[in-house]
């Protein structure tokens, strides 16, 4: 079998798919070097650290590259052709001699326009030896795929918050009793904010009348959150968007009001988001959670 | 079943009872009525309790609180204090659920002694980290600030049923909480964010047994427990794949809830020949 042939293609990563692996610890060497490599070689790092035990803190762009090793010994980097944008949250600090894991989560795929490949979101989650979350990542790559079709319509399920997604929403939408009762009497415009990307529904006694990133009015409130959150809900195993903005997960802006007269218009919503993204995939509903290579 | 109305605090107010012997006085979550207790009040009565389901002030059938609606729990506290003495209840437990959790710890703070104990379920003594927001809750009030309130009853109880719990009776308990005064949930809202006993604790005399569900997002398990480790004589139980109202959630509970009252009787004995 050709080398080519061997790890994930494009079309592999699917969203709502979970990659997890082998713990990695920090020792006191690999800070070291670290340091050196890049030239920080701050007091912090090399010699003591603000805990009671005084262990220096590791690099946070250390433990970030890292999870492209990490990615690399899974055999998930066979055909990424390059790493595009990338942000990093360090949340917590990381001490010499720290193990971390690497949770990734697929939050988006979007075949370039010459189909040989695919631009893929990530998100990443690293905890500590005690669970605690320490970093938090989001990171796209391009991907080559494995065939070069137009494959838009079967992937349109879960390729939001694309314009084409919205559309395949809002027929759906249009179609839904509890959608459609919800909003009767309703006139405005439903923002859905996927990390910095908006997507609008322009709604008028239950129809929906045009969606996209631009309408006429500004939306009447958006409802967002990260790509991550939306993924989970949009691909998990219930619906539990009520419990998540419970959590805090969601944040509003525009009219609170609105958006809470149309809560059960929302629940509706994510149901069809749900069913399009169920329906339009042949991955299961639930996140897949892929065993790391040479892990028994 | 002997359903009376009983003048208590100058509300004309609805308690069932129900069987013979040690009291039993089981208290309702915000908003809601005694009727959460209507499957395990007549099987507790059959393992020998006497049990006795009031409606708070303002709820199901109890006429409202004369000073409007309640926004206090130390006011709850008093009105089952005279319902207590009213009915000449000898040592009884009180078994409550979120604020009726509440109102059973500012309970055995206040009469501890006189208390067999308390199971608190969904609540604690009182946290730094307030779930909602006084002012958020005081616009609540105004009508027109807040739609779809029966909507958000029903998706938000069914946000905080546990996971083990079948869909259709989660959907029960969900439907019927719909059955609220929204003015009198909110205003009891008001007295479970700003519900804070935790300078008392310390003085309770009377064992309690603290009680949540982990899939309760209303209720931090780290408040649960400080609750607990501050009181001289308490126990804490996490129930797995249960959430914010144990006794409508879990088919069994008359037993679980059985099992917790000995345990409570036991520690209560050994309290008094502790001091005698």
């Amino acid at each position: 079998m050709d080398d080519t042939d061997s790890g994930p293609y494009f079309e592999d990563f699917d969203v709502g798919r979970v990659f997890t692996g082998a713990a990695r610890t920090f020792s006191a060497d690999v800070v070291a070097a670290f340091a050196e490599i890049s030239g920080d070689r701050a007091a912090l790092h090399t010699e003591y650290g603000r805990t009671r035990d005084g262990r220096p803190l590791v690099h946070g762009p250390l433990v970030l590259a890292s999870f492209f090793g990490w990615h690399h010994d899974l055999g998930l980097s066979t055909h990424v052709e390059a790493a595009f944008g990338t942000e990093w949250d360090f949340v917590a600090p990381i001490h010499v001699g720290d193990t971390v894991t690497y949770e990734m989560t697929v939050t988006r795929a979007r075949r370039t326009s010459g189909l040989r490949s695919g631009v893929i979101g990530r998100h990443v989650t690293v905890r500590n030896q005690h669970d605690q979350v320490v970093q938090e990542g989001r990171t796209s790559a391009l991907v080559t795929a494995r065939h070069a079709v137009d494959d838009g319509e079967t992937r349109l399920g879960r390729s939001f918050p694309t314009t084409a997604w919205a559309h395949a929403l809002a027929e759906r939408l249009e179609a839904a009793a509890a959608f459609t009762t919800a909003t009767g009497e309703w006139d405005g415009t439903i923002g859905l904010r996927f990390g910095d990307d908006t997507v609008l529904f322009r709604v008028y006694r239950g129809r929906v009348l045009e969606c996209g990133t631009r309408t006429p009015h500004a939306p009447t409130f958006v409802l967002g959150a990260t790509d991550l959150t939306w993924t989970r809900l949009i691909t998990g195993p219930v619906n539990d968007f009520t419990g998540r903005t419970m959590r805090g997960e969601f944040s509003v802006c525009g009219s609170g009001y609105e958006y809470l007269r149309l809560t059960s218009a929302l629940v509706a919503l994510v149901d069809e988001a749900r069913e399009l993204a169920r329906i339009g995939s042949a991955a299961p509903a639930n996140p897949v959670r892929a065993r790391a290579v040479g892990e028994v | 079943m002997k359903a009376e109305y009983l003048d208590i605090g100058g509300t004309r107010s609805f308690v069932l009872e129900e069987g013979q012997g040690r009291g039993v006085l089981c208290l309702h979550t915000a908003g809601q009525n005694g009727v959460q207790w209507r499957d395990t009040q007549s099987a507790l009565a059959a393992r020998g309790y006497r049990v006795i389901v009031a409606d708070l002030p303002g709820h199901g059938r109890s006429e409202p609180a004369a000073g409007g609606p309640v926004r206090d729990l130390a006011e709850y506290a008093t009105w089952c204090e005279e319902l207590i003495d009213l009915l000449d209840l000898d040592r009884p437990f009180v078994v409550g659920c979120s604020i009726g959790g509440g109102i059973a710890l500012q309970l055995a703070a206040r009469r501890g002694g006189r208390l067999g104990g308390a199971v608190v379920m969904a609540a604690h003594g009182g946290s730094d980290v307030p779930g909602m927001s006084v002012r958020g809750l005081g616009r609540e009030l105004v009508d027109a600030a807040a739609p779809s309130r029966s909507d958000r009853t029903y998706f938000g109880t069914r946000a905080v049923v546990g996971r083990s719990v079948p869909a259709a009776r989660a959907e029960l308990i969900a439907r019927m909480h719909r059955r609220e005064d929204p003015q009198v949930s909110t205003s009891d809202l008001i007295g479970w964010a700003t519900h804070d006993v935790r300078a008392a604790l310390p003085t309770i005399a009377c064992p309690v047994h603290l009680v949540v569900g982990d899939d309760d997002l209303w209720v931090d398990v780290r408040d649960v427990r400080s609750t607990a480790a501050a009181i001289s004589d308490a126990q804490c139980s996490v129930l797995e794949g249960v959430g914010h109202y144990p006794m409508e959630e879990l088919e069994d509970f008359a037993v679980l809830l059985q099992e917790w009252l000995d345990d409570l009787a036991l520690r209560s004995i050994g309290r008094q020949r502790e001091h005698t």
